[in-house]
């Protein structure tokens, strides 16, 4: 009977081997596609998935790739970028690459889907995939400015759509417009606010399409969206009402989208405590180590006098006979971009031995050594877009990083006018001058360029570099505006003679005026440099990429 | 009690087929006692049985129970038997022997309490001249005596069994009669009595293997009988080394199976194995079957409650389990109780206490030499030195402990040894048909890292049970339970951060602590001393639990049915808790904090695998040439994962590691998955006059892996063995040299679904954080890869031909194989173009072939009283990738393109570390430009390596000329080629050990012949970023004055010289003495009288030397690294065994 019963479990077993469904399982924590896309809140979802791409710190890190800062760490990927030494495996530039199509991918998962939610309005639908659009024309931007033609890739692709050929880059910058062109038709005017806090609006895909134009030198389009933009009537400059301060603040937690007050921001990649942060305060004046962004002689030159003379015009009253002088009668932007003695900073022990307040700089330090401080390769620092109170802690910086701002699309407007022959004064008023009263710098007058044989594109290309330093726009100009040399030029620093204590620079190179020669050997081959190299993996996988002008592969 | 014809007891065959020195001892005292024991015990003397045509074999067994009485016979013998119809009640033994017997073609006698029965046709003749008494003594080679040898008169009844101390007794011999004297596992004897009264026997050992018994995938198989390609080892190979996981043990044991301890942290030395090379671009480890049950964790088993492992190498052997099977089954049997019929226990510990050090260790540059070698790379980077000469000046006098400290931070992160100890106690025994096995073994490892961290436990627990219910059922239980923890610092060890790497991190200027007492940092790089020490631990701990419960129901003759379920189950859990460090300057002041805000972590793990399996087995053997078996089964597996990660930050206090404590930032996950698999598959065996051998494999496998239309497959195999030596035609005289020779050629299938996800075939929306919008944590939903619904099985097809010989009384073994592997449609995620914007999927692309032979042999001898033996195994293995799926190669450092091995080395051809001579100066620039083809883009200059140009122009001849652009630049698309594999070839093994007395000495070999490492990072780097700290042989890097350096002028974080190439492979074969013991067994004289059985102590060591080319500071075994790993390290231990009766 016993056997029987062995029998029986032992066919039930069997039977239970073979059960139909035994094999059909499903994921435990995941969304399967079929049961997605229904609801307002499932396209939600997925189109938060977009601003996960939208370039966050990395607009500062890529702003080194020009000559406005010099990174400390010698292997640090936008330093040698701008150095020219550099071969197409270098994996950041790889990297630039897979990050937008990574995001675009994203972004085209939403706009091939979106209307399967038949159940949330038109209008709605639209909107948010108006949002994915404007985060696929950013990344679009980013890619095709770096390396010119690149692929158009405007749905999911699967595996066996990978291999085409690279789309020239007219192509891709209408693409671009394009897609703008629809955001912008969907997207609310207002600066969205409250639980959609961070979302772009409609000035987002205007002020992106006249960048993205201004770039690609179609100056009409640039100055229509720049206009458009402007006409919104929604954005305006960040004050605190101090002129002294306003520039600066912009920079710091005050000026975070959330703080309530920032009107000028219009594309943000925003950061909050505690939750996702970055590490940007403390890389600019580290205390214990030099710093990631040491200002270069070229930048700092740059500021203009408070007449508005550049400082090496014969009426300029600019003079340099000590650190101090180097800060004296300069645009104010330069105090509230550059560290200037006497301010507050976090780099704690500078390079003036007497100066015991660890909370305010004084001169420049060029050794490491007891007690920490930041060294610095220039004799410069930023105090841009620096936190003070973050400065002390690894990666607790929570500024917001501004990718676009209302002064960008002023600017934008007043480059576009000048290169179609149409800037006026008028013109000048309400962009440039508009951005100088911020800061309370002298006005620019077109008559007075002249009459002081002063360049009016020259100085408009100059207040872009002042206004925009940092903020990760430098390399494009230099390469749109054809001006690489300006990156085959050694970086140089301040003065050696400026330095508190001799014995910390004796060993410094200098060059023949006396300057600090911070890294010579730089190289700008044209045309090879005013692209990117098609990365190497790229390259290997599909060599119907190409490669381009000047790149060996 | 039955002998079969090998001597052995059928009840306990499973165990006894391992001849072991030991097991046959126990034996031995089994039988003797048991046979003491008789006497003393009373049964009914009467016989209660009724049946219908009923095996003689289950009378006498019934007669053997009921009466008390042993019953002697040859287990063969039986099976000319005719069936018994028998109707006894209260019969007498002898009544019911004769009845039984009426008829049948055999005789018995009765001595004492045995019964003997011998076939009729061997009854002696009645020729008896002279009756005696004799006596005699059974002894082996060293005079030990052998209790429980059975000494036969031949050609009678007559017999008897030699007691404990080998002696026996024999009355009514005559003077031309011959002593049968049978023991097992050696030979049996012949002695004629002539006219001695007293004899002595020297028995000598049988060394022949052929006839030992195998497992194999879902049963046994004797050696003799395989057709596949099996390894095997025995407790024998395992006991007594220090090794902390089964899988350590196994290295080097086998030919064909490359172990690779690649951690060797406490608690987590999980060495990987691979079965004849590299399979498959994916997962390539093994199944793992511990007792028939696939899914358990083989390097958490104690070591000492193993029994057997085999490893399936070929499809014969391993196809049998299908889709699990691809790269090789490793089964692993745990220990089974012996049942002593007085049920006497056994009782065993094995323990032993020892230190651990490390194999090697890198040497770094001083203060002085770092501030030194730092400004000429900073030189050479066309930058400004860091360091002052009176910065220098300070460091060299010592003046600021500070600031300018000469720490060597190898010596402070490491401790010079760490304590191991392991201790095992086993409890065995049984009665009549139960028998269990119970151990208990703890392992405890200290850490070499500084700190109280880096230790681990173990706590292994295992009972078997078995037993034979209603005659026709055996049941067999088996549970073992695993409790086992481990800590480290709260950074891990993987080697591109934590505190091994930190400390080839940081500066020598450091200080571990200010003089004022305070952690010390001088900023970039954590103080990886106060890390370990101070920032809290990542414990781990693990219950983990495995059940496994078989029955077996014989049927009718020769028929089974076997069922068996399976349980794997784990909770574990991780606790990491990041404490926050203070770095207070000698004036007081907060300067730093590593960990801001402190932060716990738990994550929780929970495994649930099941497994049922359904049998029906039939063997049979048929007009005695033709031996039949077959099984058919099915099976089912699933496997759930699921996981609860929980962590907060802002803990109030640093001691209270619990998320009630935390504050803020509750955060929780909750990870889970799940597979299934059904399969369907069966054997069919069968030989000739054990002379012709043939096996069929087959299996369907149904996985959850893969979408419904393509989720099942057929897999099989054919093979089939030819024992040569068994022809008629073969000479007598030849097989006294060549006792076994058997060629054997197997041919199969398998399929592998163990890559990428387990839903790889569906479109899945995961949910991620986003940018913060609306100013708070913001989630997302986005699909993280690409679904692949045509994805379908992995294959393998394998091929193997095979030779196995015994020679010179099988003093020597040899198994030779060659094999083929290619497996197809291998599952991969092949890189793609990243227009693609999502991680690769899996595709069903490509071919790879592994190619090898294997050779393993083995020598067995005595000489007097010296007991010695060899074992060596050699094996290599070819590996190329045969077809990539029409997919483009994947160009990288670690190249996978058609025709060459699988992530083999890629690289330039280094020529030489250029000179000044080979550069134009211009002395206003101060720029070199280089007369030799160099990578655009490098800023080279002298000191720099030259690469070799590979693929000339039109015209090679043609001198370098710096304007033609065809020969200016070396290219990274063309001038790169396949530089070397990290493959391992020509894996060898060398066991060797003597016995002598009760001395005995072992030594194991072990090594790689053929293989390139590659070190790259701060392993091998110095300067090529902030964190790769100059070595001492970086002293002896190129300048001007030294242009023969070793390495290419130091340049500040620049790596362009460290780009792959033949500068940088190096050979990482080695020659390691993986082991070498010496042991003592207590003379018997002495351990008799303590009442114990065996006492045995030793002295062992682990990885003592190491012969290798390996660059210096790191240990070969790992070839390819960047540092940071924990150690390798050499074991000393002494050790003590005792056996308790």
């Amino acid at each position: 009977m016993k056997i029987v019963k062995i029998f029986a479990l032992l066919a039930v077993l069997m039977i239970s081997a073979c059960q139909k469904d035994y094999l059909d399982r499903v994921p435990l924590d995941n969304i399967v596609d079929e049961t997605f896309w229904n609801t307002e809140q499932d396209l939600i979802l997925a189109v938060n998935t977009c601003y996960a791409f939208i370039k966050n710190k990395n607009t500062v890190d890529i702003d080194r790739m020009g000559d406005n800062h010099i990174n400390s760490t010698a292997s640090d990927a936008y330093r040698v970028i701008a150095s020219g030494n550099f071969t197409y495996d270098l994996a950041t530039v790889n990297n630039q690459w897979t990050d937008q199509y990574e995001g675009i991918r994203q972004c085209n998962i939403f706009l091939s889907n979106y209307n399967r939610a038949e159940a949330v309005s038109v209008e709605r639908r639209e909107a948010l995939a108006a949002e994915a659009r404007v985060v696929r024309a950013l990344l679009y931007s980013y890619l095709t400015f770096f390396f010119g033609d690149v692929p158009i890739v405007d749905k999911p692709l699967n595996i066996s759509e990978l291999y085409g050929p690279r789309d020239p880059q007219e192509k891709v910058v209408d693409f671009i417009l394009n897609d703008l062109d629809l955001a912008a038709q969907h997207l609310p005017r207002e600066i969205q606010t409250g639980a959609n806090l961070g979302r772009v609006s409609k000035g987002a895909a205007l002020a992106l399409k006249a960048r993205v134009a201004l770039y690609a030198s179609r100056f009409d389009v640039a100055e229509k969206a720049a206009q458009d933009c402007m006409d919104l009537g929604v954005y305006a400059l960040y004050s605190n009402g101090n002129p002294k301060t306003s520039y600066n603040e912009l920079f710091t937690w005050a000026g975070k989208l959330s703080a309530g007050t920032n009107k000028e921001s219009i594309l943000v990649r925003t950061y909050l405590a505690d939750v996702t942060m970055h590490n940007l305060s403390r890389e600019i004046q580290v205390p214990d180590q030099a710093s990631r962004f040491n200002p270069t002689k070229a930048l700092v030159d740059s500021y203009l006098d408070t007449l508005g003379y550049p400082i090496n015009h014969a009426n300029s009253v600019y003079r340099e006979d000590s650190y101090r002088d180097i800060f004296r009668n300069r645009d104010p932007r330069m105090t509230q971009t550059i560290l200037t003695p006497g301010a507050a900073w976090g780099g704690r022990k500078d390079g003036n031995p007497a100066n015991s307040n660890l909370n305010i700089f004084t001169a420049p330090r060029f050794t490491s050594g007891n007690p920490g401080g930041t060294v610095t390769l220039t004799g410069f620092y930023f105090t841009k877009y620096v936190h003070v109170p973050t400065v002390a802690l690894v990666s607790r910086d929570a500024n917001d990083i501004h990718l676009i701002r209302y002064a960008e699309v002023l600017l934008t407007l007043a480059e576009a006018k000048l290169e179609q022959g149409t800037l006026t004064q008028a013109d000048v008023d309400r962009t440039i001058n508009v951005i100088r009263d911020r800061v309370g710098m002298v006005h620019m007058d077109l008559a007075w360029l002249e009459a002081n044989g002063l360049s009016a594109r020259e100085e408009i290309r100059r207040e872009r570099r002042i206004e925009l330093a940092l903020e990760g726009q430098r390399w494009f100009d230099i390469v749109r505006w054809k001006q690489g040399a300006l990156l085959a030029a050694d970086v140089k620093g301040m003065k050696r003679s400026f330095a508190t204590v001799p014995a910390d620079v004796a060993n410094l190179r200098v060059d023949q005026q006396g300057y600090i020669l911070v890294n010579d050997g730089r190289r700008f081959e044209e045309p090879k440099n005013y692209l990117l190299p098609v990365p190497m993996e790229q390259y290997n996988r599909n060599q119907n990429l190409g490669q381009n002008p000047g790149w060996v592969n | 009690m039955q002998l079969n014809s090998h001597g052995k007891i059928p009840g306990l065959l499973s165990f006894l087929s391992f001849k072991t020195f030991l097991a046959m001892k126990l034996t031995a005292i089994l039988l003797t006692i048991t046979c003491l024991q008789l006497s003393a015990k009373s049964f009914s003397q009467t016989i209660s049985f009724s049946g219908r045509n009923v095996p003689l074999e289950k009378v006498l067994s019934t007669i053997e129970k009921q009466s008390g009485y042993y019953l002697f016979y040859k287990y063969n013998e039986l099976k000319d038997a005719r069936p018994v119809t028998l109707q006894l009640r209260n019969a007498s033994v002898d009544e019911a022997l004769k009845q039984s017997f009426a008829g049948q073609p055999f005789r018995y006698a009765i001595d004492a309490n045995t019964i003997i029965i011998t076939k009729a046709t061997q009854v002696a003749t009645s020729e008896i001249s002279l009756q005696k008494d004799i006596r005699g003594r059974v002894t082996d080679d060293t005079g030990e005596p052998l209790p429980g040898a059975s000494i036969r008169v031949k050609g009678t009844n007559q017999a008897t069994v030699s007691d404990v101390n080998g002696a026996f007794r024999l009355g009514n011999v005559g003077d031309n009669a011959v002593l049968v004297v049978s023991f097992t596992g050696f030979i049996p004897q012949e002695i004629q009595v002539n006219a001695q009264t007293e004899v002595s026997i020297r028995m000598k050992e049988e060394l022949l293997n052929l006839n030992e018994v195998v497992v194999v995938g879902y049963g046994t198989q004797k050696r003799i009988n395989l057709t596949g390609s099996v390894s095997s080892i025995k407790a024998d190979d395992i006991q007594s080394r220090p090794v902390t996981s089964v899988n350590a043990a196994l290295q080097g044991q086998m030919a064909g199976v490359t172990i690779v301890n690649t951690n060797a942290r406490p608690g987590t030395n999980n060495a990987s194995i691979r079965i004849r090379g590299i399979g498959t671009l994916n997962n390539a480890n093994p199944l793992i079957v511990i007792d028939g049950i696939p899914g358990g964790d083989m390097s958490i088993l104690n070591p000492d409650d193993v029994e057997s492992v085999s490893v399936l190498k070929d499809a014969a052997s391993a196809s049998i389990y299908g889709v699990r099977g691809a790269n090789g089954v490793v089964l692993v049997t745990t220990k089974k109780g012996r049942s002593a019929a007085d049920g006497k226990v056994n009782v065993r510990y094995n323990g032993y206490v020892g230190l651990q050090t490390p194999t090697a260790l890198p040497k770094m540059a001083s203060s002085v030499e770092y501030m030194e070698l730092m400004n000429e790379a900073l030189l050479n980077s066309r930058s400004n030195p860091s360091w002052t000469d009176e910065q220098i000046a300070i460091a060299r006098e010592g003046s600021d402990q500070n600031y300018y400290a000469n720490t060597n931070w190898i010596d402070e992160i490491y401790k010079n040894s760490a304590p191991q100890h392991n201790h095992n106690l086993s409890l065995n025994g049984g009665i009549g048909q139960s028998s269990y096995y119970l151990s208990y073994g703890y392992l405890n490892q200290g850490g070499l890292i500084t700190g109280d961290n880096f230790n681990s436990n173990r706590n292994n627990l295992r009972l078997r049970f078995n037993t034979k219910v209603f005659d026709r059922l055996n049941i067999d239980g088996n549970v073992g339970y695993v409790d086992r923890n481990y800590i480290s610092s709260s950074e891990g060890t993987a080697t591109s951060s934590g505190p091994l790497n930190a400390a080839m991190a940081i500066s020598p200027l450091v200080p571990v602590r200010f003089t004022t007492g305070g952690w010390a940092y001088h900023g970039g790089q954590r103080n990886p001393i106060a890390m370990t020490t101070d920032a809290g631990d990542d414990k781990f701990d693990s219950q983990e639990f495995t059940g496994n419960i078989q029955a077996t129901l014989k049927l009718f003759d020769g028929l089974q049915l076997r069922g068996q379920y399976g349980q794997v189950r784990y909770h574990t859990r991780r606790t990491i808790f990041n404490k926050t460090v203070d770095y207070i300057d000698p004036n007081g002041t907060l300067v730093y904090q590593n960990n801001v805000p402190n932060k716990l972590e738990v994550r929780s793990f929970t495994r649930n695998y099941n497994t049922l399996l359904g049998m029906l087995e039939y063997e049979k053997t048929l007009s005695k040439d033709h031996y039949i078996k077959a099984m058919v089964a099915a099976s089912q597996e699933e496997d759930i994962n699921n996981d609860l990660n929980a962590s907060r930050t802002d803990l109030p206090v640093n001691d209270v590691p619990s998320l009630n404590v935390g504050t803020l930032n509750q955060l929780n996950s909750n990870p889970a998955t799940q597979w299934a698999l059904q399969s369907f598959f069966g054997r069919f065996n069968y030989a000739y006059k054990e002379k012709y051998l043939l096996e069929g494999n087959f299996r369907r496998d149904g996985s959850s892996r893969f979408d419904a239309s393509l989720r099942w497959d057929w897999f099989g195999s054919l093979s089939a063995g030819w024992i040569f030596t068994e022809e008629s035609f073969f000479p007598e005289s030849l097989k006294e040299i060549l006792n076994v020779g058997k060629v054997r050629f197997s041919y199969g299938t398998q399929g592998n679904d163990q890559v990428g996800g387990n839903f790889d075939y569906m479109s899945i929306y995961e949910s991620r954080t986003t940018m913060p919008i609306g100013n708070q944590l913001t989630s997302s939903y986005w699909q993280p890869g690409v679904a692949n619904q045509y994805l379908t099985w992995e294959s393998v097809e394998k091929s193997d031909i095979g030779v196995d010989l015994a020679l010179f009384n099988s003093r020597l073994n040899i198994t030779a194989d060659y094999y083929l592997n290619k497996t197809k449609d291998i599952l991969l995620a092949v890189p793609l173009p990243d227009v693609l914007g999502a991680a690769y999927p899996v595709q069903n692309a490509g071919s790879v072939e592994n190619k090898g032979w294997e050779l393993q042999a083995g020598w067995r001898s005595k000489v007097r009283n010296l007991t010695y033996g060899i074992t060596a195994n050699l094996a290599d293995v070819k590996n190329k990738v045969t077809s990539y799926g029409g997919a483009p190669p994947v160009i990288g450092d670690r190249l996978r393109r058609v025709g060459d091995p699988i992530d083999a080395f890629y690289g330039l051809v280094a020529d030489r570390i250029a000179q000044e001579a080979d550069f134009n100066y211009n002395p206003a620039t101060g720029s070199y430009t280089p007369r030799f083809p160099h990578i655009a883009g490098d800023p080279i200059s002298p000191g720099d390596i030259i690469y070799k140009v590979l693929t000339p122009t039109t015209d090679p001849g043609k001198p370098y000329d710096i304007t033609d652009p065809e020969r200016e630049y070396i290219s990274l698309d063309k001038d790169r080629k396949v530089i070397g594999n990290a493959i391992p070839r020509y894996t060898y093994g060398f066991r060797g050990d003597l016995a002598w007395k009760g001395i005995d000495f072992s030594f194991f070999l072990q090594g790689v012949g053929k293989i390139n490492g590659l070190l790259q990072g701060q392993a091998r780097h110095a300067f090529i970023n902030q964190g790769t700290m100059p070595q001492k042989v970086h002293l002896d890097r190129w300048t001007p004055d030294n242009p023969d350096a070793s390495y290419p002028r130091l340049v500040y974080n620049q790596s362009y010289n460290t780009r792959l190439s033949t500068f940088w492979l190096q050979d990482a074969s080695y020659l390691r003495l993986k082991n070498i013991q010496l042991g003592y067994t207590l003379p018997k004289k002495i351990t008799n009288l303590l009442k114990i059985e065996d006492v045995r102590i030793y002295a062992s060591a682990d990885n003592l030397f190491t012969s290798t080319d390996f660059f210096y500071g790191f240990d070969p075994e790992i070839p390819v690294s960047s540092g940071g790993i924990y150690p390798q390290v050499k074991t000393f231990i002494f050790g003590l065994n005792i056996n308790l009766k």
